[in-house]
């Protein structure tokens, strides 16, 4: 029988589940949209936000085993 | 996230130091500010955006005007707007905007046992609480935020939804993100030495352009169809609904031809795919007829002939032959005649490969000869039921034709003559837009599917250097995020859309009972109040009101569900308090009492800035128990009362000014009234 407890630990599982970006590319959207928001709040300048995505997107396809790059 | 206190200092026609403490008690979680026009509602409301966000309402004049008149006269050039709140962890901030000879200052404080402790990034930790974006809805001037329905209710319903969901932020890195695969597909181009593959790639952009291009034109094309539909049934109702007893016939008697020539057209269409399927199933058929019949001929000739099937077994009469020995047993010697007879057998012999084919041949041609007679009786079949829709639809087209010049004609009529040309400019547009409609999903179709061709294609280039599959593979990263945040926002666009019809009408059920209910175009995005009987409301200036105030509780109480929100990409939600100025100045009389009191039980605190007109008689006997604290606005002037009458307002049986005269300074004062927490 299912308990109360049972059900709420799922719910925090399910929880913790939906803050894990459900893979590299997911995580890297995230990640953009954080530089984005930071950015038009106004704290962090312009010219550095399309340098910081870029560095972003070089990190995540280095992490997907491309050495090249 | 509830208010606690405001201090506003030289802001507009605050002069000096003002302060409020708003209620924030659960049960009496109304703060009610009393303000005649012109005393300082707008002011004040607009002091909280400006605090928070450095913003202001479009209603509020000279907004950089901010520095109170006496004090400028008095030399001095500091004012600021100071809000403390607290979180739902009952965590205390103070939001403090100032501005004095040294500029302009924003700072946020954790305010812990009394001491202040400063916030790091104080514009991003107030837009983690409520982001700006939001910000209209929860500080909400109450002329509306525009019009749900009408030719622009569509844009404000969707920028809402948009805003709510914090698109702004996601949309812009959408935006980054296809700047930046464009310079890598530059990139990638510039390394290609052969050429092949900048053509490739040069292709690809083209066809993404063209793609988001169309699909742009598409949603125009879509609402705009919506439109001229809504607008054609609603010049049909009005025909339908005609003082001329004659116009009302005709116009039902067109009603019902149009409705024959739907479904005429429809079975002309029925007709036209099953010619195209006859055609398809019986091609042979009909070019084989004249084949089959020659083939078949020429088999039963042959057979009559003996040759087909053939009398003997070429394998066994060869077998026979070669063993020099017959099935009997009997030898036959080459010369004999025996072996002479044998083998003048094999002139007549055949091969069983070549009898089974026959065989199968004759069946195919038999198939196709008796297929004819049926293919030849559903092609006639077919043929009359294409000639019989065509010459209805001709047929019903000119009776509809008589029809609209017998309305048009109503000589006496203007209003008819007129409604006539309304529809048929809308009937117009409306085929040319859908027209176009089909044009454009059509070349989208055919673009997607070259695109993947293309993609297949540079996929498949095996000159590809390490320079270009460096390029490549980011192009490929980037493209995947995109994917991702384009999916995010369409999912959750819809998700809210339909959250959001089932909020406004649940809230129109609590403010006007069963009287209306709303309709969210889902093309269009247009809102409309439409009555039992499911006509649309012709819309006065306090149903749009009531409409707004609906949306606006539904897009908050969205808001609150979204607070926790997660997967990053989007902004959560927020709980913050409901600021309103002069929500229910054109309501309905009989409304403002219902929609005063759903207010405070759908948010967690409730700031209303009413004038009396606002306040008096249906919204105070609805509010009244949940109000927690109570203020007044004063106006004092410098001037004497002459021969104006006296400014009062009455709250529970006492009198309170509400404009002060012979005062030292001109100015608004906040006064409490009451603290009832």
């Amino acid at each position: 029988m299912t308990s109360l407890e049972e059900i709420k630990k799922q719910l925090l599982e399910a929880e913790k589940e939906a803050d894990v970006p459900r893979d590299q590319y997911h995580d890297l959207a995230r990640k953009i949209v954080n530089i984005e928001r930071q950015s038009f709040y106004g704290e962090d300048s312009e010219r550095n936000r399309l340098k910081k995505i870029r560095e972003e997107i070089d990190a995540t396809v280095k992490r997907g085993g491309n050495s090249e790059v | 996230m509830k208010f606690r206190k405001i201090k506003l200092k030289h802001f507009r026609q605050f002069y000096g130091e003002q302060c409020i403490e708003f209620s924030t008690n659960n049960n009496k979680n109304i703060t009610l500010i009393h303000a005649e026009n012109g005393t300082g509602k707008t002011a004040f409301l607009n002091a909280i955006l400006w605090c928070f966000y450095e913003i202001t309402t479009s209603n509020f004049k000279d907004p950089k005007a901010l520095l109170n008149k006496i004090a400028k006269s008095e030399n001095s050039n500091s004012y600021s707007v100071a809000i403390e709140f607290e979180d739902d962890k009952n965590r205390i901030y103070e939001t403090i905007r100032s501005f004095d000879s040294n500029g302009q200052k924003f700072r946020v404080f954790e305010i812990i046992d009394g001491s202040h402790t400063p916030i790091d990034n104080p514009n991003s930790f107030i837009n983690s609480v409520i982001p700006k974006d939001m910000a209209k809805y929860f500080f909400f001037q109450g002329e509306g935020i525009g019009k749900m329905s009408g030719s622009k209710g569509g844009s404000v319903v969707k920028t809402a939804v948009r805003e709510i969901l914090g698109f702004t932020i996601a949309e812009k890195a959408l935006e980054d993100i296809v700047s930046i695969k464009r310079t890598y597909q530059r990139s990638l181009s510039a390394a290609d030495k052969s050429g092949l593959l900048s053509k490739l790639q040069n292709e690809i952009i083209a066809l993404e352009n063209a793609i988001e291009r169309n699909t742009k034109q598409l949603e125009d094309y879509t609402k705009s169809i919506a439109m001229y539909e809504e607008k054609l049934a609603q010049v049909e109702e009005k025909l339908a609904n005609s003082d001329s007893a004659v116009i009302k016939q005709i116009h039902s008697q067109r009603k019902s031809t149009e409705a024959q020539l739907i479904r005429e057209k429809s079975l002309l269409k029925t007709a036209q795919n099953e010619k195209r399927n006859l055609v398809t199933e019986y091609a042979t058929t009909v070019f084989g007829f004249e084949l089959s019949n020659l083939a078949l001929d020429f088999i039963d000739e042959s057979e009559y002939k003996g040759t087909v099937p053939a009398p003997y077994n070429e394998q066994l009469v060869t077998d026979i032959l070669k063993a020099s020995t017959c099935i009997c047993g009997s030898d036959i010697k080459p010369g004999t005649e025996a072996f002479s007879r044998i083998q003048d057998m094999l002139k007549q012999a055949a091969d069983p490969m070549l009898e089974s084919r026959v065989r199968k041949a004759r069946a195919q041609l038999t198939s196709i000869k008796n297929d004819s007679s049926k293919a030849k009786k559903r092609f006639n079949n077919n043929i009359k039921a294409l000639a019989d829709a065509e010459s209805a639809i001709s047929q019903l087209k000119n009776e509809i034709d008589e029809l609209t010049v017998k309305i048009k004609g109503a000589e006496s009529l203007e209003d008819i003559q007129s409604l006539e040309s309304e529809r048929m400019r809308a009937r117009n547009n409306l085929i040319q837009d859908e027209r176009a409609s089909e044009r454009t999903k059509i070349k989208i179709e055919s673009d997607v599917k070259n695109l993947v061709l293309k993609k297949g294609e540079l996929g498949r280039l095996d000159t590809f250097s390490s320079e270009m599959q460096k390029y490549q593979t980011l192009v490929e990263c980037v493209e995947k995020v995109e994917n991702i945040l384009k999916s995010t926002l369409s999912n959750s666009e819809k998700d809210v859309e339909e959250r959001l019809i089932v909020k406004v009408n649940n809230y129109l059920e609590q403010f006007v009972r069963q009287d209306y209910k709303a309709k969210l175009n889902p093309a269009t995005f247009d809102i409309r109040l439409v009555d039992k009987n499911d006509h649309i409301v012709p819309e006065s200036d306090g149903q749009a009101l009531l409409l707004s105030l609906t949306f606006i509780s539904s897009l908050i109480e969205i808001s609150r569900e979204r607070k926790n929100a997660r997967g990053q990409i989007l902004t959560p939600g927020a709980i913050a308090p409901f600021v309103v100025d002069a929500p229910f100045g054109d309501l309905d009389n009989k409304y403002k009492g219902h929609v005063a009191k759903a207010i405070p039980n759908s948010v967690e605190q409730v700031i209303f800035l009413l004038s009396s007109s606002h306040w008096e008689g249906a919204v105070e006997s609805n509010i009244r128990d949940k109000v927690g604290a109570e203020y007044n606005m004063v106006l004092e002037e410098t001037s004497e009362n002459i021969s104006k009458a006296l400014d009062s307002i009455t709250i529970l049986d006492k009198e309170y000014e509400t404009v002060r005269y012979g005062a030292q300074v001109d100015r608004t004062v906040l006064e409490k009234v009451g603290l009832y927490v």
